[in-house]
């Protein structure tokens, strides 16, 4: 056999399963059992699917360029192995391994933007289907599953845990997924809808209103901010001195936005006002930073603030950004035009990141 | 009568759709899963196209939703043999150990060799439909390629 002849007897093997039918397609209701079937077999059948998983993984290994920083900055590679998440066209970025999605998380929405909702925990990625409202838990190097549905904002989650959640109408359900079940499930007077950040905000690329997901409380805001205690069950409305808003928290640490200007409360520490930076902002999930906007004549671009000190770090270069946190203290700050960094906020490096655009930067 | 319009126009804007993703989404599903199963998960996932056709046909990239779907449909049904032993062994336009020499690519690259060599789709076709870049696409059709060759003694 020739090389011609082995094309011609592929084709001709495929081409021995019927075509399919438009009459049958339009009288067909598509099976909802495969879904079920998942998620019933998920616990058994993990372990074997890993394997097939992890060969459907794509490895993609571009050059990572240190990029000039201010001082103190260090010129090494940033990640380590905290790795990088973002989704776009190509799949499921983590770290150096690009894993596929069942669907896509990403609804275009315009020429170079989409919208979606992306949230870590630990073991891997809780996503939205935007065009099902269904909620996927997607284990890293595992078998992505249906967790939720009917979600119009999707969810949050915990980097550090395995706690995610998410809204379907006006309820709160609470996900652990480790253990691949709901842990809470609440009406709630205020809930995330859709609006406001998840249909894309300044400086916020994609996300929706979950400030703070844990094993002991979850914290939305748009409307609110409300905080639901996972140990009482009860939910409480987070109370802002008057004329501030809560911009973001991490246990009690509190990012607080005041006439334009960014208020840091950290317990145990003096109040810190950042007159330049934007209530725009992001604490990373160890609480330690905020990956925040600095707002002045000469200079409009990312900035990062040690909530432990108070010190702020100049991100490279001064253009518009759009900011989220990955894993860790990996903040993700993308210059649309220019570049895509991953900079470790503790050793003040960064590393460029080729993604393909447009793509869709974790909520955290 | 308002629900007979609506089904009428729904079927008028998928028809054309469907008649150019069924065969690309069949040929690379049946690639992939094999003769039954890719055709099923062909059918499931153009099922859920009709039932979603408003949202579908608004997306950037259908027929690539489609192929995902029809992946999604195809898990967890997972059967040994792919392709079933040619009819009539030693017939001389099937090759005999060509379905088995298939089975043992990977889904990946199954999928590119037959879509790429099988039907002269070009790498950035197969990276658009299957959400891959044209690298990946074109390192699974060099390797599954390499390994077809060799199992089956193809004179270059």
């Amino acid at each position: 056999m020739n090389d011609d002849e082995l094309s011609d007897r592929l084709r001709r093997l495929v081409e021995r399963a019927q075509p399919v039918e438009l009459d049958e397609v339009m009288h067909r209701r598509p099976a909802r059992g495969g879904h079920l079937l998942v998620v019933a077999l998920a616990g058994v059948a993990v372990l074997a699917l890993v394997a097939g998983a992890v060969a459907l993984l794509r490895i993609d290994r571009r050059d990572a360029a240190p990029i000039t920083t201010d001082p103190p900055a260090t010129t090494v590679p940033a990640l380590g192995d905290v790795p990088a998440v973002w989704y776009d066209a190509r799949g499921l970025h983590h770290g150096d391994v690009v894993e596929q999605t069942p669907v896509e998380i990403g609804q275009q929405v315009g020429g170079d933007s989409i919208r979606g909702a992306l949230a870590l925990v630990r073991s891997g990625a809780v996503y939205l289907d935007p065009a099902t409202g269904d909620v996927w838990f997607h284990p890293w190097g595992g078998e992505p599953r249906i967790v939720g549905h009917n979600s119009a904002a999707g969810p949050g989650g915990d980097p550090n845990g395995d706690t995610a959640a998410w809204f379907e109408g006006t309820e709160l359900v609470v996900y652990d997924t480790a253990i691949g079940r709901e842990i809470s499930r609440t009406e709630e007077r205020g809930n995330i809808d859709g609006g406001g950040p998840f249909l894309g905000g300044d400086h916020y690329p994609a996300g929706n209103g979950f400030l703070q997901v844990s094993a002991e409380r979850v914290v939305w805001t748009n409307p609110g901010p409300y905080s639901h205690d996972l140990r009482t069950g009860r939910t409480s409305e987070v109370r802002v001195p008057e004329g501030r808003y809560l911009a973001d928290l991490h246990d009690d640490v509190e990012l607080l936005g005041q006439n334009g200007a960014l208020v840091l409360r950290a317990p145990g520490r003096p109040e810190r006002r950042y007159p330049h930076l934007e209530s725009h902002t992001r604490l990373s999930p160890s609480g330690n930073f905020v990956l925040a906007v600095e707002g002045t004549e000469e200079r409009h671009a990312a900035a990062i603030v040690d909530t432990r000190t108070g010190e702020l770090w100049r991100v490279p270069r001064n253009v518009y950004p759009w900011i989220a946190w990955s894993y860790g203290d990996i903040a993700l700050v993308d210059h649309t035009e220019d570049a895509f960094l991953a900079c470790d906020a503790a050793r003040r490096a960064c590393e460029r990141l080729h993604p393909d655009r447009p793509f869709l930067l974790p909520t955290n | 009568m308002d629900v007979v319009g609506v089904v009428d126009g729904v079927t008028e804007g998928f028809d054309g759709f469907f008649a150019a993703a069924e065969p690309r989404l069949r040929r690379a599903l049946v690639a992939r899963y094999g003769l039954d199963r890719g055709r099923e998960a062909t059918a499931e996932a153009l099922a859920w196209g009709f039932e979603h056709w408003d949202r579908l046909r608004a997306m950037a990239n259908p027929t690539g939703y489609l192929y995902r779907v029809g992946c999604t449909k195809a898990r967890g049904r997972r059967r040994r043999v792919l392709f079933e032993a040619p009819p009539t062994p030693g017939e001389p336009e099937v090759e005999p150990g060509l379905a088995d020499a298939l089975t043992r690519l990977s889904a990946n690259q199954r999928a590119a060799v037959v879509l790429v060599k099988g039907y002269g789709w070009e790498l950035h076709e197969v990276a658009e439909l299957t959400g891959s870049s044209v690298s990946t696409v074109n390192t699974h059709v060099r390797r599954g390629l390499a390994k077809l060759r060799t199992e089956l003694g193809v004179e270059p």
